[in-house]
Formats: structure tokens, C-alpha cells, sequence
């Protein structure tokens, strides 16, 4: 589209201002700090999918930093999923490596406790040696996990403020049933050496890619086209939280190149293809069921980047452990190619994603490098950046708030 | 190295086999990103006007009972869509990546192989 008449976004959402924001956020360890405790360890997060532990006794142990813990999600015997603090309760040794597993048993590798895929505490060797033991009380400390659209969601903290369907919010209905029909084909996982709001914010909007991603093919061409890609505004959702939008398709003439027709001819397996009308999608994924759409930016707060489009959606996870650290872990999930063109097809597809996440992580790791001067003490974001100004005031709104308390 | 055999029809193509039918994307990303440009350009040259053929007699094969011969073309095949962009966008090896250097990140797909 051209661009867009006037600033409507700052129109619409006038309560998130237009001024420029301080770069605190992603420079102060003191900043981030209270972000881990006022929202990390308070969100609900996205553990995996439950496609992971397809069976009774399949369990999934991780370490994550960003919580200061290690989690074990498990299929119970009664074939629903638990979390778990992974320590263990009598002398807080952790009880399993990092992986998936599968077993009706956790043993402690210290002194042999054992617990049942529930959490239960039922084994404890020389029980006779301890005083009044409780073994009731002594299970494995639970965390709070619940399921949404396939996605396991886990809150550490012990009593969460509001239910997984109230933190969804208006996203809560709009995904039905679009993520069970694909499966993940690729994985991609980093050590960023960046505030983990740097990563989230160079997805969200779609300024940057008419620059650092000039060349590559998202929709268009700028470089061959001339034409500059733009959000239209009706695409562009800022929940109380959450945040959405549609990045268009077909914007401007340009030749395929011969292997992106190859790619099209054997499986169009690629996301910026624009010729999707007609697909049945949920009504959260392309809300103007516009013609002209590629695909969605949909970010879940505080730390999930899902890219969707009618034939693949991408999962990025973003998990901060400093200021300047987080880790990266990106899954690709598509319907699975049935014969070997297909699978070159996709191919085409999974390099042309990664080498644009890689456009965005260099983009972000540099911005990093150079925060640390404090040469430049302020971000300016325009109408068509909103959806970054959104994530830097909500993270703000939690930040404020948790210092306010703790004041008090 | 055992020799991987190509389909009777793309027989001409294994030159470029024992460096270019790799078993992960992982390999396939770090063998263009290690070649000297004349080298990927003579892989690109020797590929591109065969790829349709090779993509027509893939679609024929089924991806879960692939005979050897052809999950050697489909590793060709793959390593010609690792390098397409060289030619066919940047004009160079890669994206840019100064500060994001590509040992950072570790890629595994599902059809990653052992062999």
C-alpha cells in the first residue's frame, strides 16, 4: 500500500504517547532486575508444545536461566501435563539432566528419592532413619501449567494473578485450531549477546525491511521494485499486552527470481506468498482477511514471536538471563513435504527465513554493542514503530508498578 | 567414503557430489558460507538449467521411502537452494553478520541425517 494518510496509530492509541523513550530498558542490569521479577517470574511462558510429550510418562527437563530455575513438564500417568520445580525436596539436588525422557520415575542422583511423573513423592530409601517425614508435603514443589492452542504454559510463580485464558485475553479464541495441522521441521537456537526487548522490537514492525532486509524477498523487493513496504494500519492489534500485525504481500512488480519460481512450482511452501486467498484461517490471523497479506507478527507477552502464514507459522522464544544476554530458540513447523520436490520447495522456504532472522539478530546485536557508550540516550519511534513503543510501555507499566510495591 | 551413486540421468553431476551431498542443513550452511565464490559458481552454473529436471523426477519419489540414489540428488538439490540467494539476491556469501557472526547459531532440521 501507499503510505499510510496522517499518524492513525497515535490517533488510536493515544494512551501510549509520542515521545521518545529512554534506552534504560535495555542498558540497566538494575532494569532488568525488576523485569525478571515483575514479569518473568509472574507470565505465563511458553514451555513447548504438547506434541512434545506425546505419551504417558514423556517429560521434558529445562533450565532456564531467565527463572533462576530448572522446570520438568511431564505427562502424567493420568495423561495430563504437570510442572515442576526440578530440585529435589529433600536436599535440593536437581533430579534430572536437561532433554526429554521418558520413564514412570525421577530419582534423585543423590541419595535415591523417587517421585512419580505427578510429583509425587513415593520413594525414600531408609525412611525409618528420618523424624516424622511427610511424605505428602514433600513432593516435588509444582508449578503452575496450563494448555493453550496446543502451547503448554507455565507460571512460577505460586499464585498467579489472573488464569492463562484472562492473560490470553482478546487472543484467547482468534488461533483455533490453526497451529494442530503443522509440524516442526527446523530448530534454530543462539546465545544473543543483547537485551532481549531488542530482538522482540526488530520484529514488530515493518520499517526496518526496507532496509536490512532489502534484498531478501519478504513480499517484495525494495531494491528491484522501488516501491516502499508499508503496515497497514487496520493490521496493526495492540491488546493490553499482546500485540499483532499483518505485513503485506505483493507489494510492487518484481520478477521471480528462477529458483523462488522453482520453490513455487514444486510446493510453494513460502511464507511471502501472496496468492493465499481463499485459505481458511482463524479470525486472529489476518483479522481484515485482507487479499493483499503475507503474513502475521503475533507476539504474545512477554518473550514469543509467532510468525504466521497460511502455509507455515514460526515460534520464537527470547529468554533473557543479564541485561545483555538471552537465548534465542526459533521453531519452524509446516505440513510435513510427501515427496522429495516438496522437500526442496520447503527448503527454499527455511533459508530464506533464516537468513532474514539472521538479518534481524545482527540488526539487534549491533544496536547492543553500541548502547553501552550512552552516546545516544533515547529511541524515536514513528506511527508505522507503535507496536515497539507498545512493548517498551507495557514491560514499563510492570516495572513501575513492582517498584512501586516494593517502595511501600 | 563409500561412493553415493546419482540417478542414471544426472549422472553428470558427480562432480559435485562427495563436496555437496551433505546430510545436514547445518553442513549445507557452512560449506557456502567456506567456499570460495568461484566454486559456488560453478556448482550454481552446473545446477540451475538441470534443477527442473531434478525437481520432476524427485516428485516422483516419495520423501519416506527415498532410494539412495535419489536422496543423494535431493542433498544436491538441497545445497543448490542453500546457495541460490548468492546469485539470485545479495551479489555475496551472505547476509550481513558482523555482529551476529554465523558460528552463533546451531541449526537442526528434522531431516538432519547421522550417515
Amino acid at each position: 500500500m501507499n503510505a499510510p494518510t496522517g499518524r492513525p496509530l497515535a490517533q488510536r492509541y493515544a494512551h501510549l504517547g509520542t515521545g521518545p523513550i529512554s534506552v534504560e530498558p535495555v542498558a540497566s542490569p538494575e532494569y532488568f532486575a525488576l523485569e525478571r521479577a515483575s514479569i518473568f517470574k509472574r507470565s505465563w511462558l511458553i514451555i513447548g508444545r504438547e506434541d512434545d510429550l506425546p505419551n504417558p510418562g514423556d517429560y521434558l527437563v529445562k533450565d532456564i536461566e531467565t527463572l533462576q530455575t530448572s522446570l520438568i513438564i511431564a505427562r502424567g500417568e493420568d495423561g495430563k501435563i504437570h510442572a515442576f520445580h526440578n530440585m529435589c525436596s529433600h536436599r535440593g539436588m536437581a533430579v534430572c539432566p536437561a532433554g526429554f525422557h521418558s520413564g514412570k520415575r525421577l530419582n534423585c542422583p543423590f541419595h535415591g528419592w523417587s517421585y512419580d511423573l505427578q510429583g509425587k513423592l513415593v520413594g525414600v530409601p531408609d525412611e525409618d532413619q528420618f523424624y516424622d517425614l511427610d511424605r505428602k508435603s514433600l513432593g516435588l514443589t509444582g508449578v503452575q501449567s496450563e494448555v493453550w492452542e496446543g502451547f503448554i504454559f507455565i507460571n512460577v510463580d505460586p499464585r498467579p494473578t489472573e488464569s492463562l485464558k484472562d492473560f490470553l485475553g482478546e487472543l484467547y479464541g482468534g488461533y483455533l485450531g490453526y497451529f494442530d495441522t503443522m509440524h516442526k521441521v527446523d530448530t534454530y537456537t543462539a546465545d544473543l549477546r543483547m537485551n532481549w526487548k531488542l530482538y522482540v522490537d526488530s520484529s514488530i514492525e515493518a520499517y526496518h525491511a526496507n532496509v536490512v532486509h532489502e534484498q531478501n524477498n519478504t513480499g517484495q523487493n525494495q531494491k528491484t521494485s522501488g516501491i516502499r513496504l508499508y503496515l497497514n494500519p487496520s493490521s496493526v492489534r495492540l491488546y493490553k499486552r499482546h500485540r499483532s500485525i499483518g505485513v503485506p504481500a505483493g507489494v510492487g512488480q518484481r520478477e521471480y527470481s528462477p529458483t523462488e519460481t522453482l520453490a513455487y512450482k514444486y510446493g510453494a511452501m513460502t511464507p511471502y506468498d501472496a496468492r493465499q486467498e481463499g485459505r481458511l484461517l482463524p479470525p486472529g490471523i489476518n483479522v481484515d482477511k485482507d487479499p493483499h497479506w503475507a503474513f502475521d507478527i503475533l507476539e504474545i507477552f512477554p518473550n514469543t514471536i509467532l510468525f504466521l502464514s497460511a502455509p507455515m507459522y514460526v515460534a520464537l522464544y527470547v529468554w533473557p538471563s543479564a541485561v545483555d544476554q538471552c537465548k534465542l530458540e526459533a521453531e519452524i513447523y509446516t505440513p510435513l513435504p510427501q515427496n522429495a520436490a516438496e522437500r526442496v520447495s520447503l527448503e527454499y522456504a527455511l533459508v530464506s527465513l533464516r537468513e532474514v532472522v539472521r538479518e534481524d539478530l545482527n540488526t539487534a546485536a549491533g544496536i547492543q554493542r553500541r548502547v553501552r557508550s550512552g552516546a545516544v540516550r533515547q529511541f524515536h519511534f514513528s506511527d508505522q514503530e507503535i507496536a515497539v513503543r507498545h512493548n517498551y510501555k507495557v514491560v514499563d507499566e510492570y516495572v513501575s508498578a513492582y517498584r512501586a510495591a516494593v517502595a511501600k | 567414503m563409500k561412493e553415493k551413486p546419482l540417478p542414471a540421468p544426472f549422472a553428470e553431476l558427480m562432480e559435485f557430489v562427495p563436496e555437496w551431498a551433505l546430510a545436514t542443513e547445518a553442513e549445507r550452511f557452512h560449506q557456502r558460507l567456506s567456499s570460495e565464490m568461484a566454486t559456488l559458481k560453478r556448482f550454481y552454473d552446473a545446477l540451475l538449467p538441470r534443477m527442473d529436471a531434478i525437481c520432476a523426477y524427485l516428485q516422483e519419489c516419495p520423501l519416506q521411502n527415498l532410494s539412495e540414489e535419489a536422496r543423494t540428488l535431493l542433498d544436491l538439490a538441497l545445497s543448490f537452494i542453500e546457495i541460490s540467494r548468492v546469485f539470485e539476491v545479495w551479489g555475496k556469501k551472505d547476509v550481513r553478520a558482523d555482529f551476529f557472526p554465523p558460528e552463533q547459531v546451531q541449526i537442526r532440521s528434522l531431516y538432519d541425517r547421522s550417515d
